[in-house]
């Protein structure tokens, strides 16, 4: 016998629901339909979830096809995996970079030929919901004028996705013009425009960590932009990171990190740096990643949620790269099972969230 | 009756009239006692009219357990570790409406952690059901009309495969 249990306790049940769960259950009343649809509930679902599932994203090439695999990151890594299909505009980009990972939400960044015009794109995809949005990026500075770099974030306080757009004119004198843009708004606003603080490189790959995207340079900083502020800020790096073509922002434990690779010998190793609690702590060097008995060059692509290391290494004898897991206490190596053309992999680790679930799939011009 | 108040004992009546003795400590779970007891409404037994003996006395043990204190560090680990396999253990009853009941429980009585470990157990044993049959454990009407149906469904298809 089904007792009758309040709508009150039912949406209490619903928040404890997987992301896939609530899809489907959208049809089992207009109340449900209604409750799950709600913005605020879209907004806030994986805050208030006690145990939201996490995920890895990746992304590569097999035989000329580009392929997505998502790998549940949980105690079973990585035996659940599946496959997914990007969708339109995510499949038609071209040149494709993939940006960023915030609250469920990854961001490419590629040409996109729309008609008989070619467009630099965004697209923001959140694949535990299948829906992805692509936005136009206006006025893309190349070659000699300048350059253009896009950060990617979610406004803490709204749950907004946000990008910002810094375009770096280098002729006649140094000039920065940056906007921003929320997906609520659907417009670009002019924050700064002027002579940047500091005059750097500024490199594309950039990390998203506690409201604040991070940007590496080729100087002796990193540059930073408040999303709850719109401001820009710097934070120092140790000596040895500076004029390095490697370096790389990260996030690792939850805290801004650096990956500096070097040369031990004939080996390469990757040192992973972080800055504890966020603040103005230094950097220092948590552990280094040393693939023993491998002469052939390594990546790190990322980290678990339990802070094991994905690497792409390459085959010594094939033409392939294979994701594997390496283990910093122990240095231990495991095979994740995906193997694919070289250095064509990536891979995000991402939570589910109901971000996007309002948008259809759709370009904003 | 005893000066101690870490001894005084509450009386809870449960809708099918059967008394239970708890103490005070661990009884104060239940923001809905709480307030009761706040209000001076306590001096008798607590009529607890939406609540069977039955499930009333699995409420109990769940209070009582969650209301054991370790002595030191060291314990405390050991008992978060037990606690969590009793609340695991807690959960997995027989008959789902007893579930049911507890999840109605720890609403009124309002005893939050008991209200979030029981509304889990249920999500987790409704996440992989079908549409129809989720309606049917809940009584919900299906009220969309056979077309509108259709279109919500057909605007997350994937979730259906």
């Amino acid at each position: 016998m089904s007792d009758y249990i309040p709508f009150e306790i039912q949406s209490e049940i619903m928040k404890r629901l997987p992301v896939k769960s609530l899809v489907q259950f959208r049809s089992v009343s207009k109340q449900w339909k209604s409750f799950i649809d709600c913005p605020e509930f879209i907004k806030t679902y994986h805050i208030n979830h006690p145990n939201p599932k996490h995920h890895l994203l990746v992304r590569y090439k097999l035989g000329s096809v580009r392929k997505y695999t998502s790998i549940i990151d949980d105690n079973t890594f990585p035996q659940q995996k599946f496959p997914l299909t990007a969708p339109e505009p995510l499949n038609s980009l071209r040149y494709t970079l993939t940006r960023g990972s915030v609250d469920g939400l990854l961001c490419y960044y590629g040409l996109y030929q729309d008609v008989d015009l070619e467009t630099h794109m965004v697209v923001i995809w959140n694949p535990s919901v299948r829906k992805c949005v692509g936005i136009v990026i206006p006025n893309v500075l190349r070659s000699k004028v300048g350059y253009t770099r896009i950060g990617f974030g979610v406004c803490p306080r709204t749950n907004d996705p946000k990008l910002v757009k810094i375009n770096v004119v280098q002729t006649p004198s140094i000039c920065w013009e940056v906007q921003v843009f929320t997906l609520s708004s659907r417009v670009w606003k002019t924050v700064f425009t002027g002579a940047p603080l500091r005059s750097c490189t500024l490199m594309s790959e950039h990390v998203f960590v506690d409201a604040i995207i991070y940007w590496s340079t080729r100087g002796s900083f990193i540059l930073s932009f408040d999303l709850k502020s719109d401001k820009f800020g710097e934070v120092s790096i140790p000596e040895r990171f500076v004029r390095t073509y490697g370096q790389r922002v990260v996030k690792v434990n939850g805290s801004l990190g650096l990956l500096e690779y070097n040369k031990e010998g004939e080996m390469w190793v990757c040192g992973v740096w972080m800055r504890k609690d966020h603040v103005n702590n230094p950097f220092t060097k948590i552990y280094t990643v040393k693939v023993e008995g491998k002469s052939v060059f390594f990546k790190v692509l990322g980290f678990r949620n339990n802070g094991e290391v994905l690497l792409q290494s390459d085959d010594d004898d094939s033409e392939g790269s294979q994701i594997e897991v390496y283990e910093p206490s122990s240095g231990r190596i495991n095979s994740v099972g995906i193997s694919g053309e070289r250095l064509t992999f990536s891979a995000w680790w991402y939570m589910e969230t109901l971000l996007l679930l309002d948008q259809s799939n759709s370009i904003i011009h | 009756m005893s000066s101690s108040s870490s001894s005084k004992m509450i009386e809870l009546r449960s809708s099918d009239g059967e008394t239970f003795h708890v103490e005070e400590t661990v009884v104060l779970q239940s923001e809905t006692i709480k307030q009761m007891i706040d209000d001076d409404c306590a001096n008798a037994a607590i009529p607890l009219p939406n609540v069977t003996s039955m499930t009333l006395a699995k409420v109990i043990e769940y209070i009582k357990k969650h209301a054991e204190k370790p002595k030191d560090d060291d314990d405390k680990k050991v008992a978060e570790e037990d606690l969590k396999k009793f609340d695991a253990e807690f959960v997995k009853v027989d008959q789902e409406s007893m579930l049911f009941d507890l999840v109605r429980a720890a609403n009124y009585l309002n005893i939050k952690s008991l209200l979030d470990l029981t509304c889990q157990a249920v999500a987790d044993s409704i996440k992989d059901l079908s549409v129809e049959e989720v309606r049917k454990k809940f009584n919900i009407q299906n009220d969309f009309t056979p077309e509108e149906e259709a279109k919500v469904r057909k605007e997350n298809a994937w979730a259906f495969d």
